[in-house]
């Protein structure tokens, strides 16, 4: 499938983010290409240090203050390069075309500050607005996303509402100025799975109204299946498998996705043991030298071992960083 | 019919919190409101709910980690506040506890050898340096990890790793009841799925009975053989897992069954959304506690509290809805 530039909005290429830590570079992510189409939510999954959340906070520009930087490749949105732009253009972008939500509803909002405090400040700051001018728009969106009590939520605190509540309030922080793509950072792992279910439901509902693309990062395959069109499969700062959502769930291609896949324990299926996926991911410092799944693969072969696997595209699309997939290994590609 | 190893009845913890102007209102939240159950031996009981409905506060009760406040637990027909502290000692053998964050739960400045010595010591079941040493290194066996481990501290492991440590740990008295208090929502799937392995392993080798806690009911419908859905201090359904998932008669079971996620080819299901969230434990006025939040409670509902009650099938449910 190749699709036409203009339907691209994000387009992240070769993407390399390293951290220089004392003990050395941790490279969190190692050549990551993600490509989200307008309108569209992608889901990005993988375990907790495959690099997932470090490509969000790349393409939020939030790297800024810590040990990370981006070495190398390259990030547009809608055509434009937002990597090598000054400090300032990149703090119209933040907030402004790209927002992010954050997976701790508890500590990403300010607990000093009033919730219409909190949301106004992103609307004075991109639209030069007035308090009185921002406070409204304040509640109108509060009203849109079916917030109850809107006009006075605004002059509460963190503290007195929910958890669910809070993320919806972060939701809506997200949504004040008409972004172009929303980042969501795991925003319901931290809910229970009735909020979550509303959660989902709501930002569902929002992309159809707003029209704002997501990138959603979470580890729970079920999320992805729930409300994501396409997804990328994340291991070890690598994209191992991306594909749409229905394909990667029909047939997956890379042993890993398949592993994660039948490790969950679903409802309604009883199995004395579950099929698991044996081992750890690997120490950053210590990565294999050819697939970096190879330690944990129960299908690799001498090939694994000695060269990492480029990507294999399948007719519908469905992309595999994996030697099997190759016509010669006894693959299909 | 095997044993009854464990039977609460009208268990109840209230915390009490202070209100009023000058904090003269003492009020209580009500956390286990007069829970009433029982697990047979070589049995897996799961309990799941969200946060804040009393599952783990539940489990600390068992464990005799906190007071209770009302109520009787008995295992293997001893009834726990009857028993002096010595016997106290060798019940406490008997039932041992796996925790939720393998990271808070193992004590950084200890060894993996001490932290599963330490049981095996004040319980006085090995002697001498060689015979700890060797106990020791078999239950490091038994959990899949290998004696060179012992002589390593905590912060060497990965989280399924240090899991497996805390699970040595409860083995080192030979327990016979281990409450698990959601033992691996902080592990990553592909690492949720091993330890979930190894704990149906050791239960069948062990022959061990385990109350499961956890909030992800996917997780619990697979290592329990019953089930047990608690809202705001209660049960409002327990079953046969089989039963639990086929023909689910509490609306919040059925909320909670149809608000997972799941990692599967499906149609996107129409699911019920529940309004609003669980209501505040301080003082629940006498009606179901689920009322507020149901989509078919009726006057009755909010005027009378439903008794859990036997629908056929070892099924309870508390609801008068499904009683009708």
């Amino acid at each position: 499938m190749q699709e036409k530039e203009s339907d691209i909005l994000l387009d992240i290429k070769n993407l390399h983010t390293y951290f220089f830590t004392d003990n050395g570079v941790v490279k969190s992510v190692d050549g990551v290409d993600i490509t989200l189409k307008k309108g569209s939510t992608l889901g990005i999954v993988g375990e907790s240090g495959s690099g997932k959340s470090v490509t969000a906070l790349s393409v939020m520009n939030l790297l800024t203050g810590t040990k990370g930087k981006i070495v190398e490749g390259n990030i547009h949105l809608d055509g434009k390069d937002i990597v090598n732009i000054s400090e300032e253009e990149k703090r119209k972008l933040r907030g402004g075309d790209i927002a992010m939500i954050f997976q701790e509803p508890m500590t990403s909002l300010n607990p000093v500050l009033k919730i219409g405090d909190q949301i106004s400040e992103a609307i004075i700051e991109h639209f030069k607005t007035s308090k009185k001018e921002a406070l409204d728009k304040t509640i109108e969106i509060l009203k849109k996303i079916s917030i109850p009590r809107a006009e006075k939520i605004v002059n509460e605190y963190p503290f007195q509402l929910s958890g669910g509540m809070r993320q919806r309030i972060m939701i809506a922080m997200a949504l004040v100025c008409n972004p172009k793509v929303l980042i969501a950072d795991e925003p319901t792992t931290a809910l229970d799975v009735t909020i979550q279910a509303q959660i989902l439901e709501l930002m569902n509902e929002l992309k159809k109204i707003v029209g704002t693309s997501v990138l959603f990062i979470t580890h729970d395959l079920g999320v992805i299946a729930e409300i994501c069109d396409e997804v990328v499969v994340m291991y070890c700062g690598r994209v191992v498998e991306s594909g749409d959502v229905l394909s990667i769930f029909k047939k997956p291609r890379h042993p890993y996705t398949e592993g994660l896949l039948k490790s969950i324990p679903k409802l309604g299926e009883h199995v004395e043991i579950l099929e698991s996926i044996p081992g750890n991911v690997p120490n950053p410092k210590y990565m294999p030298k050819g697939c970096k799944f190879e330690p944990r693969c129960s299908k690799s072969f001498d090939k694994c071992r000695e060269e990492e696997p480029p990507f294999f595209t399948y007719s519908n699309g469905q992309k595999s960083r994996c030697w099997l997939c190759k016509k010669e290994y006894g693959g299909e590609v | 019919m095997s044993k009854v190893l464990l039977r609460t009845e009208n268990l109840k913890k209230y915390y009490p919190t202070k209100s009023g102007v000058l904090g003269t209102k003492t009020e209580y939240v009500k956390s286990v409101d007069g829970v009433s159950f029982e697990v047979k031996e070589g049995e897996v009981f799961g309990i799941v709910g969200e946060s804040g409905c009393g599952k783990s506060t539940l489990g600390k009760l068992i464990c005799n980690l906190i007071d209770k406040t009302d109520g009787v637990i008995t295992i293997k027909d001893k009834n726990l506040s009857k028993l002096s502290k010595k016997e106290m000692r060798d019940v406490r053998k008997d039932i041992q506890m796996v925790f939720q964050d393998p990271y808070a739960s193992l004590n950084p400045r200890m060894s993996v050898r001490d932290i599963i010595a330490e049981p095996l010591i004040i319980h006085n079941l090995a002697h001498g340096k060689e015979e700890i040493d060797k106990r020791v290194i078999e239950l490091l066996r038994h959990v899949g990890l290998d004696g060179y481990h012992a002589q390593r501290y905590p912060h060497e492991f990965s989280g399924g790793q240090r899991q497996r440590i805390g699970i040595a740990r409860a083995l080192a008295v030979k327990p016979k009841l281990i409450i698990a208090d959601e033992p691996v929502s902080a592990l990553d799937v592909s690492i949720q799925s091993q330890v979930l392995n190894l704990m149906n392993e050791l239960k069948n080798k062990l022959n061990l009975t385990y109350v499961f806690i956890a909030h992800d009911l996917s997780v619990v419908e697979h290592i329990s053989d019953r089930i047990g859905v608690m809202y705001l201090g209660n049960f409002v359904e327990v079953a046969d897992k089989y039963e639990m998932y086929k023909n689910p008669l509490h609306p919040y079971t059925q909320a909670l069954l149809s608000a997972i996620p799941l990692p599967t080819l499906h149609d996107r299901r129409e699911r019920i959304i529940l309004k609003g969230e669980i209501t505040s434990p301080i003082e629940p006025k006498k009606a179901c506690r689920f009322a507020g939040r149901c989509w078919c409670a009726t006057d009755e509902c909010h005027n009378n509290e439903p008794a859990l009650k036997d629908m056929g099938n070892d099924h309870f449910v508390s609801c008068f809805q499904a009683f009708k």
